[in-house]
């Protein structure tokens, strides 16, 4: 592997692991607050869509990321609507907004674009630097991946909503019995949550594509929701296996683009597997002790012993 | 002097259960009145009103002499009244200072002021003798160690009446006397304390009054000085029905009785402990809360059907048999015990002090770790619950709605459940399918045989009352002819014709030549049933009774006070 191949490979993971490192930290910030989200892959799903619509509709792509997250912010709402006021089973609930951004955004997307093929026009995209041969570095969407979970580290570790956080999802009794509002503080999570999920949607339109097709995001969700276990619900962690992911991704192309020998004896179908299998290792216990929030999927009740 | 706290007439019901009746009371500063009373006399209801966990129906709660009304445990706060929980509120992966200053963060701009935490917890900790290391993480400390931790942050939200739940339930005896100076010494700096305790011992140690609750009412205070710990045990005890009943046969005349052929074990080898009392006595530790009360020799009308070939090892032998409980913590502490073939043993004690961990460990749902688990003279001390049942272990769970039935299920699916994959309810040796014609017809029988009504093997369990939801349990676990039965509260809910009915099963279970295990809080059922009456303590025998036995005196060995 020659420098300049390792260079656009590195150039290639900046690129594309902002959307699911922000999606993941979406998720590691509802988790640690004892909310399971599996409902990121339909935020960023809302997330991108919106993003190119409002980036279509303004004629600005920072509109349009602001739309995204504020669609990740609406579905985060409906998600704790249903998980935290209703006490839905938050499997059961995140599974329906999932669903529910599949069938929305398609029909959005033929009545309210009448976009052809499933697929809109060009969308005004955020600012990158032109890095020659290497290509384009979507220099907002890395900035970002890199300052929030660093700040979101920070906030969990050092003030005190970040304690109460983090102890809402171990024990909310302890909570309870301190005085806050359980409900109230999980339900900032699933918001924030959300908003970080649509945030990294937005991306993928904004600043990678230039377009919204019909298949985001395209499983990225999920990959998020790996890399929440795999990073060990922690930010920094979370930034890391999404980093790790998008490289395993970025080499497979780097490698079949190549034409190299040994990317034609590796299977394209082990690259996509990768994330998925990392994951499992690491809920085994292979890859050092992935523990859980004690509380994480735990319904709150209130008046239960 | 105005008292600091004062309960007038205190009141909360559930349902058409009072749990507090009319509760007065007052405490003054540097007191500590103890409550005592059995489960369910109100003690927790009363304690949860004080801190706004309820709200009362009726009555009012005066703190320094002025009406408040506290509507959740913020407001109970604010007014100075803080509790140690039983089971402790705290967040296991953080540090002791995290936990404490949880809700009320000392803040420097947007950030924790850890350092200031740290050193205001380790300044409370140091004021009231409570060695606690602000920075360890709570997961890492020893029960005793959270419970300081839980003091610590009530003491550091400036709490001027303390509530303890329990608190020696889960301590070691070092660790318990430890506290109990603790707690002098917050009532000597002019703190108030509740203390609640079933440990009549540890009252009159700490204790400056006495308030016994009995059924949701205050019976009777009394100063802790020279109080008669007896006449406080007795004062205790809800006395249901006024006669006792008769005393069930006696023990002596009821060396084992055979086993019928079906069952294993008969090669038992001859070892001497052949008779129901032949196990020796709780070993080690508090020999002193050891005692045995005689046993009078009486009741003849079964011994005649237990024929006793002294040969027979006992049907279920623990010999000196450690476990821990769900949390970790020890549960039983080298208990021995042995039930006799046709021998039923009832255990008393109050909740929580190793009665679930004793029947799971007999049933093989809990691993012992240490001693040994005999079955019928085999060493059975590893097997799991398939292997036990499979060799006549009967368990009529605690929990009937969970751990006995599945109600979505029918009744003559419940009746198969656990032998459903071996004949004759299930065929077909490459392709095992269950026999649906068979199964009704075994549910049938019994269903027949043990009274359940409706009398449909296809009605749904959970439809179901009560009493035939236990008959159910009974039919499917009594029939294959058990050695041992391990029943827990096995009549609990239940009406008075519905316990009756279980209370004959069990009896001919023995009379067959089984070894009967009971478990109950209900002393009257213990007596009625039981041959003899073993008292747990702490995860140890801390006493053995006939079941003549008169409640002051069982009240003292529940009580730990013997």
């Amino acid at each position: 592997m020659t420098h300049s191949t390792l260079a656009s490979l590195l150039v290639s993971i900046l690129a594309y692991a902002p959307p699911v490192a922000l999606a993941a930290l979406g998720g590691v910030l509802s988790e640690r607050a004892g909310v399971i989200n599996i409902g990121l892959e339909g935020m960023m799903r809302f997330g991108a869509f919106f993003g190119a619509w409002g980036a279509l509709a303004t004629g600005s792509a920072w509109w349009g990321l602001g739309a995204g997250a504020a669609a990740g912010l609406a579905s985060g709402a409906l998600l704790a609507a249903l998980a935290l006021w209703a006490r839905a089973d938050q499997i059961v609930a995140g599974v329906a907004v999932n669903l529910l951004a599949l069938g929305v955004v398609t029909f959005l997307l033929e009545w309210a674009l009448g976009a052809d093929g499933g697929i809109t026009g060009p969308v005004p995209m955020l600012p990158a630097l032109a890095l020659g041969p290497l290509g384009r570095l979507p220099a907002v969407a890395t900035g970002a991946m890199l300052l929030l979970p660093a700040a979101a580290g920070l906030f969990l570790r050092a003030t005190p909503w970040g304690l109460r956080w983090r102890a809402v999802g171990e024990n909310p009794r302890a909570v309870a019995a301190a005085g806050a509002s359980v409900v109230r503080l999980r339900g900032a999570a699933v918001l924030a949550s959300g908003a970080l999920a649509g945030l990294g949607g937005a991306l993928l339109p904004l600043a990678l594509l230039g377009r919204f097709e019909d298949r985001m995001p395209a499983g990225q969700g999920f990959i998020a929701l790996a890399a929440v276990v795999f990073g060990k619900w922690t930010p920094l962690g979370a930034l890391g296996a999404a980093i790790f992911f998008a490289g395993s991704e970025g080499l497979q192309i780097e490698l079949s683009s190549g034409g190299a020998g040994l990317a034609s004896s590796i299977p394209r179908g082990f690259f996509l597997a990768l994330p998925y299998l990392l994951t499992l290792l690491a809920l085994a216990g292979f890859v050092g002790k992935a523990v859980p929030p004690a509380a994480d999927g735990v319904p709150w009740d209130p008046e239960g012993r | 002097m105005e008292p600091v706290l004062q309960a007038v007439s205190l009141s909360r019901s559930f349902g058409p259960v009072a749990a507090c009746d009319r509760i007065s009371f007052s405490l003054q500063r540097g007191e500590v009145l103890a409550l005592v009373g059995e489960n369910g006399a109100g003690k927790t209801t009363l304690l949860s009103l004080l801190m706004g966990f309820y709200r009362p129906d009726g009555g009012e709660i005066r703190v320094d002499g002025e009406t408040v009304r506290i509507r959740g445990p913020a407001d109970a706060e604010a007014l100075g009244l803080g509790m140690v929980h039983q089971h402790f509120t705290l967040v296991p992966p953080l540090t002791a200072a995290e936990n404490v200053v949880l809700g009320r963060e000392p803040r420097r701009g947007p950030f924790l002021d850890r350092r200031r935490a740290e050193r205001e917890v380790a300044g409370v900790a140091r004021a009231s003798g409570l060695p606690v290391d602000p920075r360890a993480r709570v997961d890492g400390l020893s029960v005793g160690g959270r419970q300081r931790v839980e003091i610590l942050r009530v003491l550091w939200r400036g709490a001027r009446v303390v509530a303890f739940d329990e608190p020696t339930a889960a301590l070691s005896p070092g660790e318990a006397g430890g506290l109990l100076a603790t707690i002098r010494g917050l009532a000597r700096d002019g703190r108030a304390i509740l203390f609640v305790s079933h440990k009549l011992r540890e009252v009159a140690t700490v204790a400056d009054r006495i308030a016994i609750l009995r059924a949701g009412r205050l019976v009777a205070t009394l100063p802790a000085a020279g109080a008669d710990l007896d006449r406080v045990a007795a004062l205790m005890v809800v006395k249901e029905r006024p006669a006792p009943p008769p005393a069930a046969p006696s023990p002596r005349l009821r060396r084992g009785a055979a086993l019928p052929p079906s069952a294993p074990g008969e090669r038992g080898r001859p070892d001497g402990r052949g008779t129901s009392r032949g196990a020796p006595e709780a070993g080690g530790g508090r020999g002193a809360g050891a005692a045995s009360l005689p046993v009078p020799p009486g009741g003849e009308e079964e011994a005649a059907s237990a024929p006793s070939p002294r040969s027979a090892p006992p049907a279920l032998t623990l010999t000196s048999v450690s476990c821990l409980d769900a949390r970790g913590a020890p549960a039983l502490r080298a208990l021995s015990l042995a039930v006799g073939r046709g021998e039923i043993v009832g255990v008393a004690g109050v909740d929580g002090n190793g009665q679930r961990e004793l029947a799971e460990v007999a049933t093989g749902l809990r691993r012992a770790t240490g001693g040994r688990v005999e079955l019928a003279g085999h060493d059975v001390t590893l097997l799991g619950p398939g292997a036990l049942r499979a060799r006549g272990v009967a368990h009529i769970p605690e929990d009937r709605e969970r751990g006995g039935l599945c109600g979505a299920l029918s009744v003559a699916e419940n009746l198969a459940l656990g032998r459903a994959s071996s004949p004759p309810f299930c065929r077909g040796r490459w392709l095992p399918r269950l026999d649906r014609r068979a199964m009704d017809a075994v549910a049938s029988d019994l269903i027949r045989r043990f009274g359940v009504r409706p009398e449909d093997p296809d009605a749904r369990a959970a439809g179901l009352s009560g009493g035939n939801q236990q008959k159910v349990v009974l039919a499917r676990e009594l029939s294959g002819d058990p050695v041992v039965v391990v029943a827990v509260h096995p009549t609990r809910g239940l009406d008075l014709r519905a316990t009756a009915a279980v209370h004959d099963r069990l009896r001919e279970q023995a009379a067959r030549g089984a070894g009967v295990l009971i478990v109950s809080f209900d002393l009257d059922e213990l007596r009625a049933v039981a041959h003899r009456l073993v008292v747990l303590c702490g995860g140890r025998i801390a006493g053995e009774a006939a079941p003549a036995a008169t409640d002051a005196e069982l009240s003292r060995l529940i009580a730990g006070a013997a």
